[in-house]
Order: structure tokens, then C-alpha cells, then sequence
């Protein structure tokens, strides 16, 4: 087939393919609900919410990764865009944050204690279920952005993997009983960590085009 | 000259986007010829037929993925960074590796095809993978120049029928010159 025959082949076709975000509003939802319906049932929520929601010192547990979801899931999507500028260097508000947290439960948790809230008793659970409660939602915005034209493959992967990995945390933060930030900072932090290179590497393999 | 290639593509994609199929055709028309210069250009060595295949595979993936440009952002350096992407990937599966600057697009100089028009690229074989109903559409859109009514009629199909497997085919071309041509 010769390339003008290509062409006219190309000519015809009108129709266009969804934008990823419409893709991404596709997913999305039925993977919030997925995960938020497995870590209800396999972990159980904790109640009374409020306690989560409302309390000062362990409110951010939730809120932060919340917001830091909440604003890198459009960060991620602008990766599906050629031309789109995806930034992200607004990132490391929330390391500072987390420090400041920790700063501030150092100073009020006496010194006998500090070492017990820092271990907790759920380490590795915890770096086990925010990847796994993650997991859904990074596959929504990964097939979100096979929809575009990813020109940086693990970037996007990464980006992807924040957006998830901040969800994801938010959703096990309603389950987890580790109140101090010297906990939660650390191993939530890790466990977004461990989200986000999962992503990257995904988006090695599946953002490829 | 090169600020108008920018305008033009934008004011030709813009209209393509609006519905018009013949401002579409004449997009087309005027990338193929700058894409064909870079992929010429930088495979150096390539026997032409495969120079005009990494173009196809190029062509392709503009029109497979043109919703991925905003009407709001300049065709040219869209068409760009695609073409550049496809480029650096087809060549990287043919076993080399380029590097491809972006200012290489906007300074080139449009070419025409040289090879034998008999040449047969490698997007035939790729044909015979998909059903047979496909098959016969798109050789009777790309070969023939049949319109989509005509087909229609033809196969018995709706037109609607018609389009829906003429996009269908095109992305399972695109997605099978990505499994068949890795070494």
C-alpha cells in the first residue's frame, strides 16, 4: 500500500477516539468505590469516623494524601498531551508538611514514647495496603493515558502513581488506628513511595506507544 | 516560510476538527512530504521502502491520536512531537538508536516519495491480518477509493457500519505494526 493510498484511508475515517480525561472519568469512580469496598471488607473501617475526620492531630492523616490526590491526578493526566506542560515541582510542599508534622508530634510526644508511636504496630501492613488499595486506581489513570500520546512514559507512570498512591493512603487512613504522625508521615510517605515507582515502572511497559 | 507551515497546519487541523473532511485531506497532504524528509533524513542507510513504512507508521499514529491536540496549541509542533516520538520508536525496533532534535522538523525541507510506486511497504502485510470484511474495506477505501456509501452498499453494511470498522481497522493496523514489526 502505497502512502497516498494511506491517506485516503486516513481522510475518511472521522471518527476520533475519547479524550483520556473522559476515559479517566470512566474508571475513576469504579475504582474509588473498588477499593474503598476492599478495604471496607477486608480491613473494616474505623469507627466512629469522626475520630479520623476530625481530630487535629490525626486528621492530616487523611486529608493530606486526600489533597495530594486530589491535585496530582489533573498533573497526571496532562502527561496524556503532547504539548501540555505536566508540572509537578509543587510536590515537595507535602515532604515539608510531613516534616513539620513530625516536628510537632517529636516535640509533644515524651521521649519514652517517641520510638513505640514511630514502630507502631503496623508497619507492614500498612506498606502492603496503601499499594494494593492504590492498585485500582492507577489502572484507571494508566488506561486513562494509553488514550493520549504520552511522550514520557515513566513520568506519566510516576505522576499516575502519586495521584493513586494519594488516594489510595486516604482510603486506608480510614481504617488504620495509628494516630501519631510520627507513624503515619513515615510509612504512609513510604508506602506513596512504593506507589509511585510501581507507576513509573508501569508506565515503562504500558504507556509505550 | 515556516510561519506560515504553522499556520496553515493549525488553521487546516482546526477546520479538520470542525468536520471538514477535505481541509482534513489537505493537512494530510502537507505533513506527509515534511515527515518523509526527516524520516529520510535520519535513516540514512534505510532502504527507501523502509523509510516509507516509518512514515505510514507515523501518519498513522498523527491520526490516531489527533484528539490529543487542543485546538487552542499550534498543529506543527504537535505534529512534531509525535512524528518525532514514532520516528525514534520505529527506528529503535528496526535496531538503531537516533536522536532526533526537535528543531530537525521545522527546518526541513518537504520531500517527495522516490521510491518505485510498485515498491510494496510492509503495511500490506499487515492487511492480510486483519478479518476479511476489514480487509476488503480498507483495500477498497485505500486501493480503490471507493466512498464510504459505496461500500456501504457494497458489503451491505450502514454507513455508520462502514466507519465504525474503517477506525477499528485503522487501530488494529497501528497496534499490529507494533507487535509484528518487534524483533
Amino acid at each position: 500500500m502505497k502512502t497516498e493510498d494511506l491517506l485516503a484511508l486516513l481522510e475518511k475515517d472521522e471518527l476520533r477516539e475519547p479524550h483520556a480525561g473522559r476515559v479517566l472519568w470512566h474508571w475513576l469512580i469504579p475504582a474509588l468505590i473498588l477499593s474503598a469496598l476492599a478495604m471496607a471488607g477486608l480491613l473494616g473501617v474505623r469507627f466512629p469516623m469522626e475520630k479520623t475526620l476530625m481530630t487535629p492531630d490525626i486528621a492530616p492523616k487523611f486529608y493530606l494524601p486526600l489533597l495530594l490526590g486530589v491535585i496530582a491526578m489533573p498533573v497526571a493526566l496532562k502527561f496524556a498531551r503532547p504539548l501540555a506542560r505536566a508540572r509537578l515541582s509543587w510536590v515537595w510542599i507535602f515532604p515539608v508538611i510531613g516534616l513539620l508534622l513530625i516536628g510537632y508530634a517529636y516535640l509533644t510526644t515524651p521521649e519514652s514514647q517517641r520510638m513505640m508511636d514511630f514502630r507502631g504496630k503496623t508497619i507492614l501492613p500498612c506498606l502492603l495496603s496503601i499499594p494494593m488499595f492504590s492498585a485500582p486506581i492507577l489502572a484507571a489513570v494508566l488506561t486513562s493515558l494509553r488514550q493520549g500520546a504520552v511522550m514520557a512514559p515513566e513520568r506519566a507512570g510516576a505522576a499516575a502513581g502519586l495521584a493513586a498512591g494519594g488516594l489510595g493512603t486516604a482510603i486506608y487512613a480510614l481504617h488504620c488506628t495509628e494516630d501519631s504522625p510520627l507513624f503515619y508521615v513515615t510509612w504512609y510517605g513510604a508506602g506513596i513511595a512504593i506507589t509511585v515507582i510501581a507507576g513509573a515502572l508501569l508506565g515503562r511497559l504500558l504507556l509505550r506507544w | 516560510m515556516m510561519h506560515d507551515r504553522q499556520a496553515d497546519w493549525t488553521r487546516l487541523l482546526r477546520a479538520a476538527n470542525a468536520g471538514d473532511a477535505r481541509a482534513y485531506g489537505l493537512f494530510l497532504n502537507a505533513v506527509t512530504p515534511v515527515l518523509r524528509a526527516v524520516v529520510r533524513a535520519r535513516g540514512a542507510g534505510l532502504p527507501e521502502a523502509d523509510c516509507e513504512d516509518v512514515l505510514q507508521e507515523v501518519l498513522l499514529a498523527i491520526h490516531l491520536k489527533r484528539h490529543t491536540w487542543r485546538e487552542d496549541e499550534p498543529a506543527a509542533p504537535w505534529c512534531y512531537a509525535i512524528a518525532r516520538h514514532k520516528v525514534v520508536d520505529a527506528f529503535r525496533k528496526r535496531g538503531r538508536r537516533i536522536h532526533l532534535p526537535v528543531e530537525d522538523f521545522a527546518e526541513i525541507l518537504p520531500a517527495a516519495p522516490e521510491a518505485d510506486p510498485t515498491e510494496q511497504a510492509d503495511i500490506e502485510t499487515f492487511l492480510s491480518h486483519l478479518e476479511p470484511r476489514a480487509e476488503q474495506l480498507v483495500r477498497a477505501i485505500g486501493l480503490e477509493g471507493k466512498s464510504i456509501a459505496e461500500i456501504g452498499d457494497a458489503m451491505d453494511m450502514s454507513e455508520g457500519a462502514v466507519r465504525v470498522m474503517l477506525h477499528r481497522s485503522l487501530k488494529k493496523l497501528a497496534a499490529l505494526r507494533e507487535r509484528l514489526i518487534e524483533i
